[in-house]
């Protein structure tokens, strides 16, 4: 329709076949050195007894799918945040949706240990961090790196709950620890199916609400003009945020800066408007995650969690993002 | 096609803003609403398009409470151009006029991706032409002008199709050859049949251009009717509190409101 699109549809299917092409490089990358070929050929046959198809489908397959899934998870629930903050800095993880599931988690494990009750603590958790977060957005006068500063404040002291929390009790410390630092490398394939279909679920309702994701980010008021029911549809998009930030966190722990990059790239190849960006936003979340975990596991020296790579690409893109910001505020 | 306020009071906590404030928009026209600093007219508008509500009284639209109108049914009758265009992320001039389709969006156009439907596609066009930028559909907010940006506002209210268009000070931040132009927009858009209020700080151009000017002062209307009876010399230096003198516009005849 407008202008962009002629464009946009032969960048989204570049985008989505780069992406497929990335994965199957990462499948081919291991500690364990095996000929391209033999991988290739494992990837047809997954109910093969070779090493070679357990290697590929039990542990390389899940990890890289696993890594695209949470990677777009976390660049959906960016794309919203950004626009319901109205903050181009805004992140699940900087601005405390993380550090929230994550607490959530530990007095799920510790109140009611053995009921599996982590995913729900999570969620509930995120949603009450996005909830925070969301109102502090809404005072008056507060500016973007004010709304962000709030959200990392929160985070850290929401971590810092949960750390009190653990040094109280080791028997949860042993498993929330191992759930926390559990990076890419745990994820099971019942975890990719929930994570794909609470990801179905969040790519249906976000794309639902896309055009609206560019009414709230004009403001509340302009977008209850144009006719949007600015309660519930703010309601339904901050409990999706959550949502989505709770299940990333479940399947890999804290990871930062995937859901603030990718809302950023993919605004730049298609465009402001949610109407194109949004899907974007988790397609590229999820490039860039499968990219920072090959990277991960693949240094010389063994491996590091896959979150210092997200923040060694992120991080000065954040500082960058913040100097501009202030930059274009004094004239 | 009337708005309607009845005794309409309001407070933020407890300052009171209006009170027994009583305005009818009815038929087309263009309104101007005017008065001192403070006096509640942008409350008054965001009264009249439903998003505020009342204390006591009531806001009506045909006779029905504006409060009781799906959000979609209120889009679809009154538009509102804020002052200024913030839209956080750089939007192009197309993407934003398309908002005001919005409303109309069906559950499969939303979730197969659809490509705007031809009726909308051909409300988007009309809107940019009426307001003549249809050759910036492809530009981005923050590369044009705000004259510019201020038609792009007012293309995305046309776009929604409402018979009533409010507006809060749009020509606030325009000098003055784009401050003529919205007007003499707004001034079509009335003859064509739309009943347009208009948020003005100018008593100038409230003279020059509108059918009806109501007075809000001291949190109440003062007087509302047609221009040439509200726009008097003892009622404007009353309500402003300085000495204002209305002459007659050389070529139109029409109020001229200067300092005296």
């Amino acid at each position: 329709m407008t202008a962009g699109l002629t464009g946009a549809r032969p960048r989204g299917i570049l985008l989505l076949g780069l992406l497929a092409l990335e994965m199957l490089a990462a499948v081919l990358v291991g500690p364990t050195a095996i000929a391209p070929w033999a991988v290739l050929s494992a990837l047809g046959h997954p109910n093969s007894a070779s090493v070679v198809a357990a290697i590929v489908w039990q542990v390389r397959l899940p990890r890289i799918v696993g890594a695209a899934f949470v990677g777009a998870a976390l660049g959906l629930a960016g794309a919203i945040l950004q626009a319901l903050l109205r903050n181009p800095l805004a992140d699940p993880y900087l601005i405390g949706t993380s550090a929230g599931a994550g607490l959530g988690a530990t007095v799920a494990e510790i109140a009611l240990p053995q009921l599996g009750l982590m995913p729900l603590g999570a969620f509930v958790g995120a949603t009450l961090a996005v909830l925070a977060a969301s109102s502090a957005s809404r005072m008056r006068g507060a500016g973007s790196v004010t709304i962000v500063l709030v959200g990392y404040a929160l985070s850290v002291v929401l971590g810092a709950v949960t750390s009190l929390l653990l040094a109280f009790d080791h028997t949860a410390l042993l498993s929330v620890y191992f759930w926390f630092l559990g990076g890419l490398g745990g994820v099971t394939w019942l975890q990719i199916l929930t994570l794909g279909a609470v990801l179905a679920v969040g790519l249906g309702v976000g794309v639902y609400h896309r055009r609206e994701l560019d009414a709230l980010a004009m403001g509340e008021a302009q977008a209850y003009y144009l006719g949007v029911d600015v309660q519930r549809t703010r309601l339904v998009l901050l409990l999706l945020a959550g949502l989505t930030t709770a299940v990333a966190v479940a399947a890999a722990g804290l990871i930062g800066f995937v859901g603030l990059v990718a809302p950023h790239v993919a605004r730049r190849l298609f465009g402001a408007s949610h109407d194109r960006s949004l899907v974007a936003s988790a397609a590229g979340g999820a490039g860039f995650l499968v990219l920072a975990d090959t990277v991960a596991r693949s240094l010389p020296f063994g491996e590091v969690p896959v979150g210092i790579i997200t923040a060694l690409i992120g991080g000065p893109f954040f500082i960058w993002l913040i100097l501009r910001s202030d930059r274009r505020r004094s004239p | 096609m009337t708005i309607s306020a009845c005794d309409v009071h309001f407070t933020y906590g407890s300052r009171v803003v209006l009170q027994e404030v009583s305005l009818s928009l009815a038929g087309p026209g263009l309104t101007a609403l005017c008065g001192p600093n403070g006096a509640g007219k942008s409350t008054l508008l965001h009264l009249l398009a439903g998003r505020l509500q009342p204390k006591a009284g009531s806001v009506e639209l045909d006779g029905r409470a504006i409060a009781r109108f799906s959000p979609s049914e209120r889009a679809r009758r009154v538009a509102v151009v804020p002052q200024t265009l913030d839209t956080t992320f750089d939007l192009s001039v197309g993407d934003l006029v398309t908002l005001g389709r919005l409303h109309r969006l069906g559950v499969r156009d939303r979730l197969l991706m659809r490509p705007l439907a031809a009726d909308d596609e051909e409300a988007v066009d009309r809107a940019l032409r009426a307001l003549e930028i249809e050759g910036l559909r492809a530009r981005r907010v923050s590369q044009i002008s705000g004259g510019e940006q201020a038609r792009a506002m007012l293309a995305t209210a046309l776009a929604q199709g409402a018979d009533h268009l409010l507006l809060d000070e749009p020509t606030a931040h325009l000098d003055p050859a784009f401050r003529r132009e919205i007007l003499e927009i707004l001034t079509g858009l009335a003859r064509s049949g739309r009943t347009v209020l208009i948020v003005l700080h100018d008593l100038m151009l409230a003279g020059l251009y509108a059918d009806r000017v109501a007075l809000l002062a001291g949190h109440r209307i003062v007087a509302a009717g047609e221009t040439e009876a509200v726009l008097t010399q003892e009622t404007l230096t009353e309500v402003f509190r300085t000495p204002l003198s209305v002459q007659r516009h050389p070529v139109s005849g029409r109020p001229l409101v200067l300092p005296g």
